[in-house]
Formats: C-alpha cells, structure tokens, sequence
C-alpha cells in the first residue's frame, strides 16, 4: 500500500516543484457533472429488482446511477514556459457521488433500496496550455488519482407503523486516469474555463467495512465492483498569483 | 485574507454538500385500499356460554373474498388452542382450565387479497374480533330435585333444593312430563300449581346449565303428590247415624265437592253424597249399615273434571246400642213386656246354661237362673210359649241319647218338673233334638234315630202323647202353632187331626207361623207369602228381591223382617198386609226382629 502511494505521489512532487524565475502559480476548482460506469453495480440492482419481483412486489429501479455532480480543486505549478505554451503540474482532489434506487409505494408501505456510491480521489494533474497569454487559450490536462470509494446499501421496508432498516456498507481503494481539455479564458490573474475530460477507472471490488474478508459479491457469486469511469464536463474557475 | 479564506471554505463545502447524491426516485402504485368485509359470529351463543368437555362451537364466518389465515382464541389473556379443522365449527376443550367465567375472545384473521405490499409480503390482513362472556365448568354437576310439596291458601307450592353450582340457565318445573313452569331465578325455589286440584300429579325439575339440561327428576315418592281430605272422626250417634267430620281440601282452586263412599264389604264402593260447600266439614250419614263396619271415603271432585286420587278414608263403629243380647235364643213375650233369653257361659270347670227375662227397651237383664251342664251332656235347648206361660229346658248329649225335659218356672225360672218323654212314647232311644211349647202346654218334640226322625205332639199337662209320625231325615227347626193343629218342621207342615199327624206339604225352611195360626208366611221363589195352612194355597203374595232371606216373625208388632244377605238390606213387611214398612241397610246373618227392634251380634236398633 505504501509502495503503491509512493509511486503515485512521486512524479507529483517531481513536477509541481516551482522553476526558478517563475512565480504564477493558479489554483482552481472544477464544477463538472459526470457520468458513471457502474456496470456490476447496475446489474446488482437488476438482481435486486428481480429478487423483489419473485416475491410479488412490483418494485422498479428508479434512479440507476445516473450522471451527478462532482467538484475538483487542485493547484498548478509552471515548470517550462515559453512564449506558445506552458507546462505546469500540481495537484488535484475531486469528490463525487452516485447512486440508484429501488422502489415500491403504495398505501400499505414502502420497500426502498438505495445505493449510495461516493468517492474521494487524491492525485497529481499536468496541463500543457497553448498561448498562454493570451486571452483565450486552451489547456491539456492528464490527472493520476488515487480512489476512496464508499458504498452505501440501505433496505428500508416499512408497512404501516412498522418500518425496518437494514444497511451495509462496503469499500473501496482503485487509481484512475482522467486525460481532458480545457477551453480558458483569462482575465487579468483570473481564468474561465470548460473542462472536459473522460475518467479512465480501474474497477474494484467492494470490501464489507465490518468484515475486511468478505466482499460484495452478485448472485453468480462474481465480485461486484465499482466503477466510476465515464466523461466529465465542467466549469473551471481559477486564480493565478 | 482571513475573511476570504472563510468565504472560499464555505463555497468549498456548499459545493461539497451540492455533489452528495440523495436519490429521490419514487415508484408508487395506486392500489385500492381494501373494504374489510370479514365476520366471524358465534352461531348459538347459548350453547356457547358455558363450555364442557370437547365443545363443538358453531360458527360463521364471512370472508367476502378474502382468504382465511388463522382463527386465534384467547381465554382472558391466555392464547388457547382451538380446532378448526371441521368447517363451521370450532372446537373447544374445556378440560385445560379451571371451573370459572372467562372472557373468550376469537378473532378472524383473513389475507386483504389488495395486492398491496403489505399484502404481498403478508403483512396486511383483516381481523374481526369478538368477545363472549363463558364459564368452564367441568365439575360433575349435582342437580336438584322436587323436595316438597305445601298447599298455601289453597294452592299447591312445589318446593326444591337450589342449584348451585355454575352455569345455572333456568329451572323447568314439570308436571306429568310437560313443562309447568320456567323460572329463571336461581334464587327461585318454589312455585305455586294454581290449577291443582287433586289429581294425581308428578313434579319434576329440569335444571338447565348453559345449554346442557340436566333433568333432575326426584326418585323419591315426594315428587308424586295425592293430598286427600282427612278425616278426622266417624261418631256414631243415638239415633244410629254415622257423624263424618274431616278437615277441608287443601286446594281450593279447582274444587268443585267433596264426594263421600262408602262400602261394606272394601270392595263395593257407594257414592252416598255429593258436598258442593268447600267449607263443610261434616256430614250425617242417615242410612249406615246395621252389623257390619262402614268404611268411608272422601275424595274432591275438581271443577276440570279429576277426582282425587288419594281419598280420605275412615272406618265408622258400629252403629246401634248394644245390649245382652246372645244368639241363641230370643223371644219377645208381649204379655210380660220382657225379652227371654237363654245363653251359654264357657269357663273352666263345667258349662253353665243361663236364662233370665230382660227389658224390653234395652235389652238389660231383669233376672235370671243359671244351670250346671249334667256331666256327659254336651247339648242344650230350651223354648217358651208366645205367652211366656210355659217354658222348657233340656240337656242332651249326641252321644248318650234321652228324652228328658224340664219345665222351667215361668216366675222364678227354677225346674219345676222332670219329664222323660221316653216313658210317654211307644218309642225310645230317640234321641230329643228341638222341641216347641205353646200356651197350652203342649209340647212338639223332633227326634232322631240312626237317620230318621220322629216328630212328636206331647200334652204335657196331660203328660200323654197326643200323636207321632216318623218321618224322613228332616232339619231340626220346630214351631208348635199356638192351636196346637199344625208343626212346621224343617221345610214340612204337619197337621194335627185327633191322635193322627199328617203331611201337609212343603213349605220352605224360611216359614213362621202368623199370629193367626191358621196362616204361616214364607219366602219362597222370589215371593213373601201368607200361606193357608189347611191348603198350603197362597192367600197374599208379593215379590221381593232375593229369593233367600233370614225370616223373623214379630207378633209384637205384627211384622215380618227379612234379612237379605245379597243385597245388604232388612226389609220390614207388614204380616197381614205384607206392606213394606220400612228398609235399612244392614249385613246380617238370621238377625232376630222383635218388638220393632233388630238385634244382632250385641247391637240393637229400633226400626219399627
């Protein structure tokens, strides 16, 4: 584990390191709205779905991990600079969520599944930007994360007075690659931007929080595993000084 | 810069917050709510009420489409376990819980059938509740019965034990079988039969607990009831009429009279009188039976139409005075206004003959003479003349045959003189049996010999033998009439002619001569007759009931009475008339009739 992280922080430090003479450092932030994957966890709520329809109840999936809002932050460091381009490097931390629904109502009661995915990831991020000073430029960026998934599964069913909560909770730890582009538009010290980016997810399994030796697995047995990749499309603020 | 640095943290986390996903997707079905239409009704609530045993409770149950899930019984708070195996009942054992009242609920569970969630994963079901009051009572059951019965102003109260035990429904008073009464008190022990009126009528009690009817007859004679009027005395009186005096009917209600019986012989009874006053207590028999005990009863006559079953019954004495009288011989001597008498003392040591004159209105002894039987004889007879004038004696023996015969002093009944009437006969040996005196001292004596007879006609003043006949066997009886012409002996009458005695004929053995001695009467073919005895021809004739009868002749008062034995009558006729005087009920065997009065076994009643 340790290895791992040190090998995915080293080119961060190599790169964010400042150059000497340059002093524009820009922070930003990245408001996207993503789309997910979440294939085995989508087929996880068709079992789920089926299960509930053996036993009579006309439940549908309502909500199946649909596209959701995300917020990244990061800062960018200048390494090479010349007159039609700069490279920079830094660092980035994104948060996000997803999640999905299973649901029957009617006057009686209410049988609820709900999945609630989210994830924190930490990383470095490169950004080759053309024209640089001019107005209007755009930027390549690539982003190495580590992901914390969390998954939450509730199961509410509640008849009259009567309600029952039954919830799991499983984990995560995966790396991603997130390559985009960024269309920017600066004024002054402060940039405007689109982002635009696909997250290349490695899909992992679920580990059970109360029990490290047991996992999420389907009715086939097969491990079920979150996966958070799928485009991202964004709005970047930034602020050099 | 602090305050941007604070301003950036909040958009940070309110942008934070903005990409935490909360789904709000809903599915909701409209399904109908259900109409809960399901019932579940005890049927017989009565028989429901008190449970014994294995109960078999009949239900119904309405589901109106629904399916049914469970029936739960509960016994107060306790669940219990009921069989619901058989459609439409419920069946209950009462053995698992202690005597005492429950509440028993039963509910009806059934599925809502709504298609619902709750109802799909069988969390949604209909249920009807109900409750019923009931007593478990397995203790063997004890019933009471009929314990008494009391007539209270005229109405019969039937009285029994208390049920007390649990479960009590009501009490059904029977009577004969059918229902009287039901009361539903249990406190309620007795009850009043307005409509008794002294039939015979058996009570019962039918105690029902719960449903269950336990009949509870009472097996003791009690429960049957025969009130009958008491008596309380039968009084002969004076004048030889027979006082009845009894306590009054116990029930009022239905009474309509009293009816009196009576019988003679226990077997014939005689309704003599009907009382229609409730309040009469008493009554006179004006006609009871002279020489036999009367019986009575008393019954009620209700107004419904029944007698009494049980009557009242007494037995009266015996009515008329009593006096010396003995049967062997009486006669009534009119010139001395005196009854003769002649009995026999049986003590120790030798037989004493008695004779003695006694009065005439009461039969009491005036005077007498007492004789000792001689020693071998074992026979005696004696007879004295219509006028009393002459009397005669004799002693016999069946074994020792003689002919001796005393004349007895009229006046001081001492033996005046002994006579052999051997010595006046051609014949001896005859053994004297009866003889008849008359007025003039003339004696007819009737003798036996080795199978027959010799009847004879003795002057005895003369002390000669004036004639004699031998005839065939022949009764005993002898009567000498008062002209010395004629002898009735047995069913024969003799003539006298000079020194000849000749058959006249037959006459029957119930003949006597008349006061006029020319004339016997006699009963004979269902007919009293005066007969002639010079022609044995019929001169009066009338016909009576009974063809035998005990004759007495009563020249006192110019009288026949006759005593019939089959009809428990005593007839009076007049002798030269043969008018009926008068007829009273009497069961007597040859009573004597004379002077007017009837005596017979001590007693005596003035009938003229």
């Amino acid at each position: 584990m340790n290895k791992k992280f040190a090998f995915l922080i080293l080119p961060f430090i190599i790169f964010t390191t400042p150059l000497p003479g340059q002093s524009k450092v820009t922070i930003f932030t990245i408001g996207s709205y993503n789309s997910f994957s979440m294939t085995d966890l989508k087929q996880l709520q068709q079992e789920l779905l089926n299960d509930m329809r053996t036993t009579g109840v006309p439940a549908r999936i309502v909500e199946s991990y649909p596209s959701f809002y995300g917020f990244k932050g990061g800062f960018l460091i200048p390494v090479q600079q010349n007159e039609t381009s700069l490279f920079s490097m830094g660092g980035i931390a994104e948060y996000t969520s997803a999640g999905g629904r299973v649901h029957y109502q009617d006057y009686s009661g209410e049988l609820r599944a709900d999945e609630i995915a989210a994830v924190w990831s930490f990383g470095g991020i490169m950004e080759y930007r053309t024209n640089p000073d001019n107005i209007f430029c755009v930027s390549f960026q690539a982003t190495s994360r580590i992901f914390f998934s969390m998954l939450k599964y509730t199961l509410v069913t509640q008849v009259g007075n009567s309600s029952k909560t039954q919830e799991m909770q499983f984990h995560s730890l995966s790396f991603g690659l997130e390559p985009g582009i960024v269309p920017t538009f600066k004024c002054y010290d402060f940039q405007l931007g689109l982002s635009l980016s696909y997250l290349l997810f490695i899909p992992k399994n679920l580990q059970f929080d109360e029990n490290s030796k047991a996992d999420l697995r389907n009715n086939k047995g097969s491990q079920v595993t979150i996966d958070w990749s799928g485009y991202r499309i964004g709005i970047l603020l930034g602020y050099s000084f | 810069m602090k305050a941007q640095i604070y301003i950036i943290s909040i958009l940070i986390a309110a942008a934070l917050g903005g990409c935490k996903y909360e789904p709000t997707g809903a599915n909701v079905q409209p399904v109908d709510t259900p109409v809960n239409n399901i019932n579940l009704v005890v049927l017989d609530t009565t028989s429901f009420s008190l449970l014994r045993g294995e109960v078999k409770i009949a239900v119904q149950v309405t589901l109106g489409g629904h399916t049914i899930k469970s029936i739960e019984g509960y016994m107060d708070d306790s669940p219990i376990a009921l069989d619901t195996t058989q459609p439409g009942y419920i069946t209950f054992h009462s053995e698992a819980y202690q005597d005492g009242n429950y509440t028993m609920r039963l509910t009806l569970y059934t599925s809502t059938n709504s298609g619902s969630l709750a109802d799909r994963i069988g969390g949604e079901a209909f249920y009807m509740t109900r409750y019923y009051r009931v007593t478990v009572f397995n203790a063997s059951i004890t019933t009471p019965t009929v314990s008494g019965f009391a007539f209270i102003n005229g109405e019969l109260q039937i009285t029994w034990g208390k049920y007390t035990q649990l479960g009590f429904k009501k009490y059904v008073l029977t009577k004969n079988g059918s229902p009287l009464a039901t009361i539903t008190d249990v406190n309620q022990l007795q009850y009043s039969d307005t409509n008794y009126a002294g039939e015979s009528a058996s009570y019962g009690l039918i105690t029902y607990v719960g449903s269950l009817s336990f009949i509870g007859y009472s097996m003791s004679p009690s429960s049957t009831i025969y009130p009958a009027p008491r008596f309380v005395s039968a009084t002969t009186t004076t004048d030889n009429k027979v006082r009845l005096v009894w306590n009054k009917a116990v029930y009022t209600k239905g009474f309509q009279a009293y009816r009196i019986k009576r019988t003679e012989d226990f077997y014939n009874y005689k309704i003599i009188a009907t009382i229609a006053d409730f309040n009469d207590t008493s009554w006179i028999d004006p006609s009871p039976y002279f020489g036999v005990q009367s019986h009575y009863t008393i019954g009620v006559v209700s107004k419904s139409g029944f007698n009494s079953v049980q009557e009242g019954n007494i037995n009266a004495g015996l009515i008329g005075q009593t006096c010396a009288y003995y049967s062997t011989y009486l006669k009534y001597i009119p010139a001395k206004r005196v009854y003769f008498q002649n009995w026999t003392v049986y003590a120790n040591g030798p037989t004493m003959v008695n004779i003695g004159y006694f009065t005439e209105d009461s039969l009491q002894l005036l005077y007498k003479n007492q004789f000792t039987m001689p020693s071998g004889t074992n026979y005696y007879f004696n007879t004295i003349s219509d006028s009393g004038s002459c009397l005669y004696s004799m002693f016999n023996s069946n074994g020792t045959p003689n002919g001796v015969v005393n004349k007895i002093n009229a006046s001081s009944l001492a033996i005046e003189k002994t006579t052999d009437l051997w010595t006046l006969m051609s014949k001896n040996k005859w053994n004297l049996y009866a003889f008849s005196v008359n007025d003039n001292d003339c004696l007819a004596a009737f003798m036996m010999s080795n199978g027959s007879a010799e009847l004879s006609l003795f002057d005895m003043k003369a002390n000669k033998l004036i004639a004699s006949l031998t005839i065939p066997f022949e009764y005993d009886k002898i009567r000498l009439s008062a002209d010395s012409k004629f002898i009735l002996n047995g069913t024969k009458l003799y003539q006298v002619t000079g020194n000849s005695l000749a058959l006249m004929g037959d006459v029957g053995y119930e003949a006597e001569f008349t006061p006029d001695p020319q004339y016997v009467i006699r009963i004979r073919n269902r007919l009293l007759e005066i007969v002639r005895c010079s022609t044995l021809q019929a001169v009066k004739s009338i016909p009576v009931a009974v063809d035998a009868a005990f004759m007495t002749v009563d020249f006192a008062t110019s009288a026949v009475g006759l005593s019939h034995s089959s009809t428990l009558q005593y007839d009076v006729y007049d002798i030269n008339t043969l008018q009926k005087r008068v007829t009273i009920g009497a069961a007597l065997q040859r009573p004597v009739y004379q002077n007017g009065v009837l005596y017979y076994n001590g007693r005596y009643i003035r009938i003229l």
